[in-house]
């Protein structure tokens, strides 16, 4: 057991930390609430040049070939200051296009991606359906050699923004993985509004050519490997929760130690000391069943049940963590001004993304060969 | 960062298990079924004998006092193992008084009754609590006072476990009445064959037996006063940080969960197989899920006391996990099995041999015992997160 970050992962914290800091005062945040894409042009720069989105990426195509856990931690710290979403959504179309791509699709986007300078966005789910492709109104079709698109794919993030849309399609009885440019002819992209205002969008497809090339991997085949990936991504979305009730705690924390009621600091109070400690403990298992799931995955242990753990538990234990954080916070911490709201809107969010807790725990119960 | 054991612990591991399954029979597990007292019985002191033998007693005990000097991930592994395969516990003795006595014990003392623990020769019970000292340890009245050469101890102590099985019991008594309530007590060592002790048995509803042991003039020499005077509180809190390593193992839970996989694997409930009703299933996943965040919490206080640390806030939390999620673990499966969770242990028929009604009853004193869950919270909250105290 070492359960200690080495020197690397501990500068790349303490980096991202102190940048974020910096950077994501209150008026700066105000500021991203009002831009379409969720932040403005500068911070997107900065975060092109710091090789966030192309970490994890290997370095053939621009990336650092970070491991999954050392991603895990960078995302820990965005988390911890409610970075823009699109920082974790455009790492995820960068190791779903990665992980699903052709090597020409990652020859020819990957290296603009790593550097920030163009988005992928993964486009799986839809009003109806997520998690079974025969379900998906989405379908790919092939007139001879010509491929069309059809359907509607709702809940993508960075829809406004992204360059390219990896898309999952109905094909035949499985499901293909599809790289969609955004100015392809019979694309359209709606934005909408969510409860943890990332910015995510419905993009409709209208009788969609695809150029030759344009299918990531053999047709009908992506379904496994999308299966693969989604456990990948949910152990990163952990991390970024993790550090999420991370910081929600600690403001909670620096709250009751400061604000007096009946003449003494709230902290004083019983009642409140028993829910600091039950929220320190929420957050305390979930961050490392988190790192142990990024671990084994980043390892290439079996890790479906570390995963399944992992996001059954952890986006619970941000809401629950927030849930509480807002009690012990009163008016204080409901007021747009101050950033709780942030974490707490977005807790919830990630109860759903990738798997909800009660689906999770369904998988998780698969795995244990009950019958 | 690494989230599994090294070789060295994994080989370590696989040690310690090849010995439980040499020696923990199916005879010993029934045994300590029907005993009162959880591993009090013939077989489970052959079993301690056997891990004397083997010289495993002193785990955690310092080579240079005859143990294994092993580290805190390796006693964590050693008690999960243990449990695991549901050896009788270590004993107080070897776990907590030891401890204190190669920690703060005089030369002459340790070299008294450190090689006595060590061969099994004496065995403690454990007395702090009294009837109107429970949590509040330090409002403690048994007061031992020097006459001469011995100390005359008169008072009455509650919830002493073993004290009608102990050669010695291990005594908080008040020695400096002027002192303040935390700084007046003491530790000391009383034979229990001592004239004037006697022992009243409470039965729980558990079927554990412990006593009320009362003391009227008993006479100990001087130097059965463990370490200084008055430093006796501090010693108690001592030795329970040293045994919460073991109060927050989720150990006996991995062995019940893995059971009760069995359970629900064979059993049918109106035709359908259990596992294939869902909320057995998600039951299942959840007490699954629980039990692993349990583990880690248990891990990391261990991890953290290699690193040189004292875990205060993450012990508690390890000890409160665990000991909650025994009333959530055994309720909820005593659920699983339906009607068939109400039959008594007794009962041939009654699944896991009634461990999860075990369970069930002895959960509320994990919760309220080795400090109650609460101050452990408090504690997490104050010495853990820096909330004020005042």
């Amino acid at each position: 057991m070492d359960l200690a970050a080495t020197a690397e992962q501990q500068a790349v914290q303490t980096e991202t930390r102190r940048f974020l800091a910096g950077e994501l005062t209150r008026e700066r945040l105000a500021v991203f609430d009002r831009e379409p894409a969720g932040y403005d042009a500068a911070f997107w720069r900065d975060v092109g040049r710091l090789g966030w989105i192309g970490y994890g990426l290997p370095s053939t195509y621009g990336g650092q070939d970070a491991s999954l856990l050392d991603v895990g931690l960078l995302l820990e710290e965005c988390g911890r200051a409610v970075a823009p979403q699109a920082v974790f959504d455009a790492i995820a179309g960068a190791l779903a296009l990665d992980a699903l791509g052709t090597p020409a699709q990652k020859r020819a986007w990957l290296p603009g991606v790593a550097a920030g300078e163009r988005q992928v966005a993964l486009a799986i789910g839809e009003r109806d359906a997520v998690a079974d492709p025969r379900a998906f109104a989405t379908v790919l079709r092939r007139r001879g050699t010509r491929l069309t698109l059809d359907g509607a794919k709702w809940f993508v993030p960075m829809a406004a923004t992204a360059d390219a849309f990896l898309v999952l399609a109905r094909d035949g009885r499985g499901a293909s993985a599809v790289l969609v440019p955004a100015d392809t002819a019979g694309v359209t992209v709606t934005p909408v509004g969510t409860l943890g205002k990332d910015r995510q969008g419905v993009v409709e497809l209208r009788n969609v050519v695809l150029a030759p090339g344009a299918v990531a991997g053999r047709p009908g085949s992506a379904w496994p490997r999308w299966q693969r990936l989604r456990r990948r991504l949910a152990a990163l979305l952990c991390a970024e929760c993790v550090g999420g009730a991370d910081a929600a705690l600690e403001m909670t924390v620096r709250h009751v130690c400061e604000r007096q009621q009946f003449g003494a600091r709230l902290g004083t109070f019983q009642a409140v000391q028993q829910m600091a400690a039950v929220m320190a403990m929420d957050l305390e298992g979930a961050r490392h069943v988190t790192r142990q799931a990024l671990w084994r995955l980043a390892e290439g242990l079996p890790a479906d049940r570390e995963v399944a753990i992992a996001k059954a538990w952890t986006a619970r234990a941000y809401r629950d963590v927030t849930v509480l954080a807002h009690q012990l916070h009163g008016g204080a911490g409901y007021v747009l001004e101050h950033p709780l709201h942030r974490h707490s809107l977005r807790a919830k969010e990630a109860e759903l993304l990738f798997g909800s807790t009660e689906e999770w725990l369904i998988e998780l119960g698969d795995g244990l060969r009950l019958g | 960062m690494r989230y599994d054991y090294s070789p060295e612990q994994l080989a370590w591991r696989d040690e310690v298990r090849a010995f439980v399954r040499e020696h923990v029979s199916e005879a010993l597990r029934a045994e300590m079924r029907q005993a009162g007292n959880e591993g009090d019985g013939p077989m489970a002191r052959a079993f301690h004998d056997a891990l004397f033998k083997k010289g495993w007693w002193g785990v955690a005990w310092p080579q240079e006092f005859g143990g294994l000097g092993k580290n805190a991930i390796e006693q964590f592994i050693f008690i999960e193992e243990m449990e695991a395969a549901g050896a009788p516990g270590m004993r107080l003795s070897v776990t907590s008084v030891a401890p204190t006595i190669f920690r703060v014990g005089t030369k002459a003392q340790q070299d008294a009754w450190l090689p006595r623990i060590l061969s099994g020769e004496i065995e403690f019970a454990v007395a702090y609590s009294e009837p109107d000292a429970g949590t509040d340890m330090a409002a403690l009245t048994t007061r031992a006072e020097l006459e001469g050469d011995e100390w005359v101890i008169n008072g009455q102590k509650m919830w002493n476990t073993g004290a009608h099985t102990a050669t010695h019991n291990w005594v908080a008594v008040r020695t400096e009445p002027e002192a303040p309530k935390h700084r007046g007590i003491s530790m000391m060592i009383v034979p229990m064959d001592a004239p004037g002790i006697e022992v009243q048995p409470i039965w729980t509803m558990s079927n554990i037996r412990t006593n009320a042991v009362f003391f009227d003039n008993v006479r100990v020499p001087r130097d059965f006063l463990i370490g200084e005077r008055g430093q006796g509180f501090y010693y108690a809190a001592m030795a329970l940080t040293f045994e919460r390593i073991a109060l927050g193992s989720v150990g006996m839970l991995r062995r019940l969960l893995e059971e009760l996989k069995v359970f629900v694997r064979r059993g049918k409930r109106d035709g359908v197989p259990l596992g294939r009703i869902p909320w057995v299933r998600r039951a299942m996943a959840d007490l699954e899920m629980r039990v692993e965040v349990g583990r880690q919490l248990g891990l990391l206080n261990a991890w953290l006391i290699d690193q040189g640390q004292v875990p205060v806030k993450e012990g508690g939390m390890a000890k409160v996990f665990a000991t909650e999620l025994n009333t959530h673990f055994a309720s909820t499966g005593l659920e699983i099995m339906g009607l068939a969770g109400q039959l008594a242990p007794t009962a041939p028929a009654a699944p896991l041999h009634g461990r999860l009604q075990w369970l069930y009853t002895i959960a509320p004193l994990q919760r309220f015992g080795g400090g109650t869950n609460e101050v452990q919270r408090m504690l997490v909250a104050t010495m853990g997160l820096g909330l004020p105290r005042k």
